[in-house]
């Protein structure tokens, strides 16, 4: 006890070097922490962006669509999209409930053509999904029953069209046919992902549902008030539908590829922190050995009084504890208020660097805090602290009392 | 007999030659003794003090703490002996700087666990005894050099030791003070029976002692017992 408070009151003896120690701490920790908060506000970024693209929170299937996804079946289709809907409709928290259809296809204008992947939604009902706002069309989103079609930026350039030209759409139909049909390019959108905007038109499911022969979907989308209950949610729908032989996934089983880049990234992350802590420890490691050394006839007058080895280096210990919890704590309030500003202002990403990297990225990263990145980091910075406290007191427990006694 | 030291050497290697600092010296201290160890710089006053107080280990011979052969004992072990039996006082009073005058004086007595009550106690006793009750609160960088070393010399003899050393506790005092210091501690000397042995280079004050050790170039020149001359 006593050397707990010792080790306290001499953090305050010399002020200058305790505070040099204390920030060498903060640093690490507001760093660790605002890297923390801008990569969770990054992953967060993606996640909500891919949601808003078309996954949804949670999807619902014909049994087997999703393992046969990849070719856009058009015979594993949901063909009681009312009554399913109906179904789970009295479920607290579901939002909305969009049905889709989609299909393969091959989309040309004059003597340019490229395949593409056909989505029949109700474009108008949803908002939810982000490229069919307004601010990121050009032209209008085609209304049901219209026959017309959204493309990507990236594909109208590719076939020179912009609003209001007609263009050809060729797809397969239910019955394994071809079937094809003029429309109108009633909107271009962008939203920034390139690949996405090549390959992904939109357009009126009931027109869609013409083209292809069958009034049946592909897929219920379903958008959740709160997204922690996504699994919760998911549960409850798959019991509802327990009959109707269908599939139930909820979003992120559609994300396993980000969830690998995240699981990267966490593995980088580590390796930074390692980094950061580590030079908060030689520097705290250099600032104590010199406060030992002049603290040696201190540490030798205490010997001699009858502590231990054990005893002095408690002391030394507790010292580091206190300037952790310093150095700690004024390196989380800093953070706090610095991911504050990163959480509403975020920063800008350079437009260059977005251009190759094929996510939907949006031009800021904005920071998101979780309680555990301030928990962890403290407890971090106090170990480090500790740790960097154990060189020097070895080098004044192990200098002999008679040696620490000297005056010169 | 409390400390016996017997053909006791003591050298320190300095570069590639060796410093001879204590040649064999052999003498006993008996308990309530009052000796001075006098002596010029040089002749070996600190590290014969450091022998006896168990802060180093003779290169040979043997000392023996109240019969008990000491010379070659554990760092734990002598730890223990010091904490229990032992206190220290030095030239530059060693106070701890951001403990009080209270608390530094409190600190052996933490140290050996004695309950709180007692300890306040005691801590309050020996501060009245040596005259610094009033400044109990005081960080050491607030006082002056005398009341430093009563503040030293009741951290020394708060836990009852059986012995107290001090080196030259006189010489960074002036005369006038040091002399007060040598009084305080003849008194409680001859009060609480505790032993001690101090060194000093200061010829005003070796003639205070009843015993005086005379060392030179590490070798004990004289060893008498003086009428003690009480003004
Ligand atoms: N650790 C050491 N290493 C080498 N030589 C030492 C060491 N300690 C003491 N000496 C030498 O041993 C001799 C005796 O030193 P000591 O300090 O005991 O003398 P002293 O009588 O206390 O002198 P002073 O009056 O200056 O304090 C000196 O020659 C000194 O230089
Ligand atoms: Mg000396």
């Amino acid at each position: 006890m006593e050397i707990f408070k010792l080790g306290f009151r001499n953090t305050g003896r010399n002020r200058k070097r305790t505070l040099i120690n204390a920030l060498t701490i903060s640093a690490a920790v507001i760093a660790i922490i605002l890297f923390d908060v801008l990569v969770e506000g990054q992953l967060n970024d993606l996640v909500g962006n891919y949601i808003r693209m078309g996954i949804g929170h949670i999807k619902i299937h014909k049994k087997g669509y999703d393992k046969e996804s990849e070719r856009l079946p058009l015979d594993i289709l949901i063909n009681n999209a009312p009554e399913t809907i109906e179904k789970i409709s009295d479920i607290n928290d579901i939002r909305d409930i969009y049905p889709r259809l989609k299909a393969g296809g091959l989309i040309s204008c004059r003597e340019k053509q490229s395949p593409v992947v056909i989505n029949g939604a109700d474009l108008e009902k949803e908002k939810d999904i982000e490229l069919i706002t307004e601010k990121n069309i050009e032209g209008n989103i085609p209304k049901k029953g219209e026959y017309g079609i959204l493309i990507g930026k990236e594909l109208a350039s590719l076939l020179e069209v912009k609003p209001g030209d007609i263009v050809f759409l060729y797809s397969r139909t239910r019955y394994e046919t071809h079937n094809v049909i003029d429309l109108e390019v009633s909107g271009i959108y962008s939203i920034g992902f390139s690949t996405y905007e090549k390959s992904n038109i939109f357009m009126p499911i009931d027109i869609l549902q013409e083209l292809i022969g069958s009034s049946s979907v592909s897929e219920l989308t379903i958008m959740i008030e709160d997204e922690n209950l996504v699994d919760a949610i998911a549960d409850s729908i798959k019991s509802k539908l327990a009959g109707f032989n269908m599939e139930v996934f909820p979003y992120h089983h559609y994300l396993s590829e980000v969830q690998n880049i995240s699981a990267m990234q966490q593995s980088a992350i580590i390796y930074i922190r390692f980094i950061l802590l580590t030079l908060a420890f030689f520097g705290i490691v250099n600032m104590m050995m010199i406060s030992v050394w002049e603290r040696k006839k201190e540490i030798g007058t205490m010997r001699t009084i009858g502590y231990s080895k054990l005893q002095i280096t408690g002391m030394f210990l507790c010292e580091g504890f206190w300037l952790g919890v310093f150095g700690s704590l004024l390196g989380c309030i800093i953070a706090f208020f610095l991911s504050l500003i990163l959480k509403n202002f975020g920063i800008p990403l350079p437009e260059e660097l977005l251009v190759g990297i094929n996510l939907p990225m949006s031009t800021h990263i904005y920071g998101k805090m979780l309680p555990e990145f301030f928990g962890r980091t403290f407890f971090l910075g106090v170990i480090a602290s500790i740790l960097a406290t154990i060189p020097p007191s070895f080098r004044a427990v192990f200098l002999p009392i008679v040696k620490a006694l000297r005056e010169y | 007999m409390l400390i016996q030291l017997e053909e006791v050497k003591k050298d320190y290697p300095l570069g590639k030659t060796t410093v001879h600092a204590i040649r064999g010296v052999s003498f006993g201290i008996e308990e309530c003794e009052f000796a001075v160890i006098a002596g010029p710089s040089g002749s070996g006053k600190t590290t014969l003090l450091n022998l006896m107080g168990l802060l180093d280990h003779p290169t040979s011979g043997k000392i023996c703490f109240e019969d008990r052969d000491v010379s070659g004992i554990s760092e734990s072990e002598a730890t223990k002996i010091r904490k229990m039996r032992i206190g220290f006082i030095f030239q530059t009073f060693n106070l701890i700087p951001v403990l009080t005058a209270f608390e530094n004086i409190e600190l052996p007595l933490l140290l050996k666990g004695i309950k709180e009550k007692e300890r306040k106690e005691k801590t309050f006793n020996i501060l009245e005894e040596t005259g610094i009750g009033d400044i109990a609160k005081h960080k050491p960088d607030e006082l002056s050099g005398g009341e430093r070393q009563r503040v030293a010399i009741a951290r020394a003899l708060v836990g009852n030791p059986d012995i107290v050393f001090a080196d030259e506790p006189t010489a960074n005092l002036d005369s006038e003070t040091g002399f007060q210091i040598i009084h305080l501690m003849e008194k409680l000397n001859k009060i609480e029976g505790v032993t001690f042995v101090f060194s000093t280079h200061d010829p005003g004050i070796f003639k205070v002692a009843e015993r005086k050790i005379e060392l030179h170039d590490g070798k004990i020149s004289k060893d008498v017992v003086q009428n003690s001359n009480k003004k």
